[in-house]
């Protein structure tokens, strides 16, 4: 199988036809995101189901990839506040830096 | 007049100091050269006033300000290489936690056709070593960029959970390694590779 449909079209209990749509809908929209890290995540999760349907992944190890990928969410946002952490360093060292090179030594001049 | 000037020239250092990447022990030692060297300066410049190279002063001001842009100079530039330093050695360090997570899975993958031969001491050994590597990082990174130290904790996380699964299965199948090395480089591309 070497796509999510064929995956999918495994499974032919029909009190899961909905969630088997919705998921498939919800891959294809991640796929289709701009957003690099969801895009990513949802090639990924596609990739693991392919896996797990073909037999070469356990139940134990797509537990453990989908955990860590809600972990991987986490940094993701670790990562959006560091970028904001980082521009506000910049900022301040850089302010200090001007005033200890530029500003301080020209007003002592002029005191 | 001395006094004020003097506590205005500490401010901006206690400033840029704050904000910079250092340990409360760094900041002590810059902190207390910096207020060593003004302490300097601003003597002389006391003593100039009072003695009679007064006039020499106005007449080659310059000369008496040395001191004092030695000390602004000092002092900015080790700010600057502190900064530059302190982000490389983080980089460095999330680095070396990407390698070692990497070559652990793959280390724990299982080889076709071949049996598996399980060390319950060594697999602690390796597991310990590690774990302490993320400890030490995040130890290491400082607290005035939490989120750099929220990413390592979540990350060591990762790895807790991968030592876990092998010491449930001995052996990871290769579908899973791959997939999981994809999952790690997203993870520490996240940190390494920020806009």
């Amino acid at each position: 199988m070497s796509n999510l449909q064929d995956a999918l079209n495994q499974i032919t209990d029909p009190t899961v036809a909905d969630a088997k749509s919705q998921f498939e809908q919800l891959i294809n929209e991640g796929k289709a995101a701009s957003e690099a890290f969801i895009k990513s995540s949802a090639e990924q999760l596609e990739q693991w189901t392919i896996d797990v349907s073909n037999g070469n992944m356990s139940q134990d190890e797509f537990d453990n990839l989908v955990s860590s990928q809600a972990i991987l969410a986490k940094n993701f946002v670790a990562s959006q506040a560091l970028a904001a952490q980082k521009r506000a360093e910049d900022l301040t060292i850089k302010t200090a830096e001007l005033a200890a090179t530029k500003i301080v030594p020209l007003l002592l001049l002029a005191v | 007049m001395q006094n004020g000037r003097k506590d205005s020239a500490l401010g901006f250092w206690r400033m840029g100091i704050a904000s910079s990447r250092l340990s409360v022990q760094e900041v002590c030692q810059i902190f207390a050269s910096a207020k060593k060297v003004l302490n300097v300066f601003f003597t002389l410049r006391l003593q100039f006033h009072k003695t009679p190279f007064k006039t020499v002063m106005l007449k080659y001001p310059r000369l008496f300000l040395t001191p004092f842009r030695f000390a602004i100079c000092g002092i900015a530039l080790l700010l600057c290489s502190c900064a530059t330093v302190t982000e490389s050695s983080s980089q460095a360090r999330m680095q070396q936690l990407e390698t070692a997570h990497l070559d652990f899975i793959k280390h724990h993958t299982c080889v076709e056709g071949a049996l598996v031969t399980w060390d319950q001491a060594s697999f602690d050994s390796e597991v310990a070593k590690i774990t302490q590597q993320f400890t030490d990082a995040e130890a290491a990174e400082s607290k005035a960029v939490p989120a750099r130290k929220e990413f390592i904790k979540n990350s060591a996380n990762l790895f807790q959970r991968d030592a876990a699964l092998i010491q449930k299965k001995h052996c990871l199948s290769p579908s899973f390694a791959a997939n999981k090395e994809k999952q790690l480089q997203q993870n520490y591309d996240l940190l390494l590779h920020q806009p």
